[in-house]
């Protein structure tokens, strides 16, 4: 295993474990209560 | 007024997954019990499941082609995951109830289309396939964490320019592709040139900010109290937008490697 897939292959697993982890919460209340919100 | 007339026509999202008519039949979900709600648990959870569906697939496509080394021995997965993959995308687009069944279908099918072209791209460039996946993921997650913190805002003039850059490109890959049956083709977009690497780096910017999009009508979905079976439809838009980012994001890297 080359540095390529060591440095890749980590920011691939680290990507998967934010959005595993960080994809279950609401976001901040500054983006769910703004006025500009899509209707 | 105009943005709102525009997105109306356009839809809400640029992923054509999630069109402006996703959400408006089930707009009124009060009567909806807590546990037959959607939740963001639930969404992440299945997009999970879709991923580890679409890998388990591309190995298997992968494996075939490095056994044989022989593009010809996928071909046939390959054809066979494309036109699947396109039925399955439209019937869980116009079908949103049917996306417990059509979108884990969905990403096996497309995981033999990934499998075939990745090992394509990498008997050619190696070592690209790992990159390609790496900042795919990586995107995922920074945009993820912007959208989560409100540091990128999704508003309706974001959205209108981004349903606009993607319809634009849509459009621009079909004059493409129905000028190949004439032997011709528009050349920048194939370029390895200057032009041809600022056009790609554009479309992988663009598919990116779709995933903002996702997030945004994901969350949407959940405040509102979407039915459960909404998790399986977003989980599926999120996996039509990280396909198309990973795909140009290795269309990129190739035109990168070939200079």
């Amino acid at each position: 295993m080359g540095p390529n897939e060591i440095l890749f292959g980590r920011l691939a697993i680290i990507g998967v474990l934010i959005f595993l982890f960080v994809g279950r919460f609401l976001a901040s209340k500054s983006q769910r209560d703004r006025k500009e919100k899509i209707r | 007024m105009q943005n709102r007339n525009a997105l109306a026509i356009l839809g809400r999202s640029g992923n054509p997954a999630f069109r402006g008519k996703s959400f408006s039949t089930d707009t009124v979900f009060a009567d909806n019990p807590l546990k037959e709600r959607m939740t963001l648990s639930g969404t992440v959870n299945k997009t999970g499941i879709l991923l580890i569906l679409c890998l388990t697939s591309a190995w298997i496509v992968w494996s075939r082609f490095f056994e044989t080394g022989n593009p010809a021995s996928i071909m046939g997965l390959l054809w066979l995951g494309l036109i699947g993959g396109l039925a399955l995308a439209f019937t869980t687009m116009f079908k949103r109830r049917w996306a417990s069944i059509t979108a884990p279908l969905y990403a096996l099918f497309q995981g033999l289309v990934l499998g075939g072209i990745s090992a394509i791209f990498e008997a050619r460039y190696p070592g690209i396939v790992i990159q390609a996946i790496g900042l795919t993921f990586g995107t995922l997650g920074v945009l993820l964490l912007a959208y989560k913190s409100g540091w990128i805002k999704p508003t309706e003039n974001f959205r209108l320019m981004i349903v606009s850059a993607t319809g634009g490109i849509a459009i621009l890959y079909l004059i493409s592709f129905v000028m190949g049956f004439f032997g011709s083709s528009i050349g920048f977009i194939h370029s390895n040139g200057l032009f041809g690497i600022g056009f790609s780096l554009f479309v992988v910017a663009i598919a990116a900010l779709n995933l903002v999009l996702d997030f945004d009508f994901i969350e949407t979905a959940v405040e509102q109290g979407a039915p459960k079976y909404m998790e399986w439809f977003g989980a599926f838009s999120l996996m039509v937008t990280l396909v198309w980012l990973y795909l140009e994001i290795l269309r990129l890297l190739a035109k990168l490697r070939s200079r």
